[in-house]
């Protein structure tokens, strides 16, 4: 039998839940600081000197990325199409309203193309690398949580694509820790959401109303909160006129293109407003709607979800929720309550990790490295990209504006085919990621010893079934040497143990 | 006209030409073990997104009440592939006109669910589920269906990284999102014989452990088919659809599949459907039509019959939006293709006239699951339809084939 873990529990289950994934680093930083100090300290994550993981972000360039910049190039095709420019318009910019999607994106592209698509690569890696390094992982994995409430596919079309960037840097990332309500009011006005969900063509008279539908039942109340085919038609007229600036890609409204009559929606309403103030009228619904008590539940489901149980407990969410109310839908306080909560601590064990967790965790506990510099191109970048696909959560392809599926039994009952192959690429350096073995195991070099060193550094507590059954599958007694073959085959199998697959 | 009889004459030529490929199955041990035995293998197609159906199915016969709302994005009368003198086929979808001429296809055009919510999430989830309310027991109506049914490696497929709802609680259901990539990557893992063993034990118990002993009983399976492709090249690129050619290779090499599920995305036409000629909604429906045609050609012969069903989870307002696409609406189509079913349209047909409309869209006139069930029932031999679909009491239409 191997000793005891030389781990807390509830710390080893504290960091399988706040964190990407358990490493020695992160353990002995929650041994020493305590779980509610560790968790206080993330909470001011520009507190935390992260500067290594920004180091091995260098060479991603297109997190810069402005489309803004692109816009110059535009203009000679906007003279080719004959488009004249309007300029009592409010922004003087209103000549390429008319302008449909396809149309920008022929402004744009194809002299762009190949940037656009390198930049969003370069956004996924990052994603990745942040996941995987950054010592903010409290604000990590509210940014993945955040993604999937507010999910945007660029696949839907390449101005999609080319806005993620700022989707990620300036919507999701800002707010992430911070109040809902602001979330909410940068999400519904930022050109990623409004492109994928329709809402730049929702206009007086031919309303589209995709985003309004979604905003209810996605964003905020939710599909169980009894909302209307009229709260749906409602809100979709609020939110007329709310559009992309076609030259600086940026949020514009167009007062020309807004309702002005009255409107309801879900205890909310408004005698209707013309002129630049239309705008105004979807703000405050935003603003109803962060504060609604659905939408509170919704949140605090989320929430719970994510850090306690797939089917969260009707008293922890209530709680929760009574939480975001109180302090004006800040998220934070609703996470240390969670966090608090017995539900929490007893919940050891009981989550799966999604296939993105999975991936994430292997990196982090066999110490991987990604290379300098980590770019799409290089062979690391390369295997990162396809590992994702094939365990279907690659960042950002999640096609339905329900983002990713939070639950297990969609990602479990799918099979770990796809777990399996990568961990052992991974472990035999078949993958152009280095991962030092010799390291792994610890100095170790009897196969009992290399055993638990491998078991204690993967996953910092095991069952004492994995060790005998590592030794069996491999044909080794405990004394036996361990060939660099046998190790890595030691350490792909370790991966793969039910441990890797727990949150 | 005799189209019942052409799709006989075809089935057994089919039958014949491929028996080549059946002679190799039993070198796989399991091939013809007990879950091939009876009803055919189910392959559902589901269009994620909500299929305007009165794009794929328009209802020429309606005149004016479909042409004009519909303006540019309506199919002409002209245009249409003639089915039944009211419906035709958008020409998209000529391959599956063939097929339809055969007597193979039965089409439900206003098929949908009790629900009246238009949201993706709910009507998916009614879908998947088979029940309006909560249910005991799997989530997923196929996995309820496929619990009465002896388990066996790669009994249940998807065609996606993810398994979808339908097959949620399935006891033994694989996803295969590419079968080339992964049969390659497999063979890294190393001893899969000893591998697999250990990779069962390492998992333990419970879920996880349940999930290792489906995913070792399919690497199994995956490695004794062969890697070069049985079925025919004539599939569209649409990386979703070629799932159906995996599942067509799978079948030919004799694997005992129940089910197959393949998710197909990009239905969703909120903005620019395009016309008849061109566009968005004219490029997915000839994709589909395609790997369709494809696949039914490719297991037409096959001893088991294949019985291919395509759903979505509505279909889409009568009106075009301000944006050349159309919104949520209610019913939708459900599409029955195989050498198992009763050419024709079936089901009564609302009409577009305003006051028979559901808030300018085709009212639901058939419980989808009245097609389901029927081919739960008479397809996949399982009369215990009432635990596939607690609570639904099903009528049959008359589209499967005794």
């Amino acid at each position: 039998m191997p000793e005891a873990s030389p781990f807390d529990p509830d710390i080893v289950h504290f960091a399988r839940r706040l964190t990407f994934g358990p490493t020695p680093g992160l353990l002995a930083e929650l041994h020493d600081a305590g779980t509610e100090a560790w968790l206080r300290a993330q909470s001011d994550p520009a507190s935390i000197d992260d500067r290594e993981t920004d180091r091995r972000l260098w060479a991603l360039t297109g997190l810069g990325f402005d489309i803004g910049r692109l816009a110059p190039e535009a203009a000679p095709l906007l003279d080719t199409l004959g488009a004249t420019p309007i300029v009592d318009g409010a922004s003087g910019l209103l000549a390429t309203t008319a302008m449909t999607l396809d149309e920008l994106e022929a402004s744009l592209f194809p002299q762009n193309r190949d940037r656009l698509s390198r930049v969003l690569s370069e956004l996924r890696l990052a994603t990745v690398v942040r996941a995987t390094y950054s010592r903010r992982q409290v604000l990590e994995q509210m940014v993945d949580l955040w993604w999937n409430h507010f999910n945007v596919w660029p696949g839907k079309h390449p101005i999609v694509a080319a806005m993620m960037v700022s989707a990620d840097r300036d919507v999701i990332r800002p707010h992430a820790l911070g109040r809902f309500a602001e979330l909410l009011q940068a999400s519904a006005a930022s050109p990623a959401m409004l492109a994928f969900l329709d809402n730049w063509e929702n206009r007086a008279g031919s309303p589209n109303e995709n985003f309004g539908r979604e905003l209810l039942e996605l964003h905020t109340v939710g599909v169980d909160s009894g909302f209307t085919e009229q709260d749906v038609q409602g809100a979709s007229r609020v939110f007329t006129g709310w559009t992309i600036d076609r030259f600086g890609g940026g949020f514009h409204f167009e007062p020309d293109w807004h309702d002005p009559d009255a409107k309801h929606v879900l205890g909310w309403s408004t005698p209707g407003r013309s002129g630049p103030g239309g705008v105004d009228e979807g703000r405050s619904l935003l603003d109803h709607l962060a504060h609604h008590p659905s939408t509170a539940r919704n949140v605090a489901t989320r929430l719970v979800r994510r850090f306690v149980a797939d089917d969260p407990p009707d008293a922890l969410v209530a709680g929760a929720a009574g939480v975001y109310s109180a302090n004006d839908t800040a998220v934070l306080p609703v996470l240390h309550h969670i966090v608090a909560s017995d539900d929490f601590r007893n919940s050891a064990g009981t989550k799966v990790r999604r296939p993105l967790d999975f991936f994430i965790a292997a990196l982090r506990s066999v110490d991987a490295d990604l290379g300098d510099p980590i770019g799409p191109s290089t062979e690391a970048g390369q295997t990162v990209n396809v590992s994702l696909t094939r365990l279907g959560q690659r960042p950002f392809d999640a096609q339905s504006p329900a983002g990713y599926p939070e639950r297990s039994d969609g990602w479990l009952g799918a099979g770990l085919l796809p777990h399996w192959t990568v961990a052992h690429e991974l472990a035999r350096g078949l993958a152009g990621i280095d991962v030092d073995l010799t390291r792994l195991a610890g100095g170790a070099t009897t196969a009992g010893a290399v055993a638990d060193a491998v078991l204690t550094r993967l996953h910092a507590t095991a069952h004492p079934d994995r060790r005998p059954a590592l030794l069996e599958g491999l044909g080794l007694g405990d004394d036996d040497p361990v060939q660099e073959e046998q190790l890595a085959e030691l350490v792909g199998l370790a991966l793969c143990a039910a441990e890797g697959h727990q949150r | 006209m005799s189209p019942v009889n052409v799709s006989r004459r075809r089935f057994v030529q089919g039958a014949v030409a491929c028996g080549s490929a059946l002679a190799l199955a039993p070198r796989i041990a399991f091939a013809t073990g007990g879950s091939s035995a009876g009803g055919d293998t189910l392959v559902l197609v589901v269009l994620r997104g909500g299929l305007d159906g009165l794009s794929a199915v328009p209802p020429v016969g309606d005149g004016g009440s479909y042409h004009d709302p519909r303006r540019s994005a309506a199919v002409p009368e002209e245009r249409a592939l003639p089915i039944d003198g009211h419906f035709g086929l958008h020409p998209a979808l000529a391959p599956l006109h063939e097929l339809y001429q055969d007597g193979l296809v039965a089409l439900v055009p206003a098929a949908g669910s009790p629900d009246p919510s238009r949201s993706h999430f709910d009507q998916q989830a009614v879908l998947e589920r088979g029940v309006i309310t909560s249910v005991d027991g799997p989530v997923g109506w196929l996995a309820r269906h496929l619990s009465a049914r002896e388990v066996a490696p790669l009994q249940a497929l998807a065609g996606s990284a993810q398994l979808p709802m339908v097959l949620h609680d399935a006891q033994a259901a694989t996803a295969v999102p590419s079968l080339t990539d992964l049969t390659e990557r497999l063979g890294r893992i190393g001893d899969l014989e000893r591998g697999g063993a250990t990779l069962r034990r390492l998992s333990g118990d419970g879920q996880i452990g349940a999930a290792a002993a489906t995913s070792t009983a399919a690497s199994t399976a995956l490695l004794g088919v062969a890697p070069q492709s049985s079925a025919g090249d004539a599939y569209p690129t649409d990386r979703s659809l070629l799932s159906l050619r995996d599942v067509a290779h799978l079948l030919r090499e004799g694997i005992a599949i129940d089910a197959a599920v393949v998710d197909v995305g990009g239905w969703d036409l909120h903005v620019g459907m395009g016309d008849v000629d061109g566009g968005r909604m004219q490029s997915r429906l000839t994709a589909l039509g395609q790997a369709l045609a494809a696949f039914h050609s490719d297991t037409a012969g096959l001893a088991r019959p294949v019985t291919t069903v395509v759903v979505s989870e509505f279909g889409r307002t009568l009106s075009v939006n301000g944006s050349g696409g159309t919104d949520h609406g209610r019913a939708g189509l459900v599409m029955a293709i195989g050498s198992g079913i009763n050419g024709g349209v079936f089901g009564p047909w609302p009409g577009l006239a305003t006051d028979a409309l559901d808030d300018d869209a085709v009212a639901v006139t058939t419980d989808f699951r009245d097609v389901l069930a029927e081919i739960v029932d008479v397809r996949l031999g399982n009369p215990d339809v009432a635990s596939v679909f607690p609570g639904h009491r099903a009528a049959p239409l008359g589209l499967a084939l005794p």
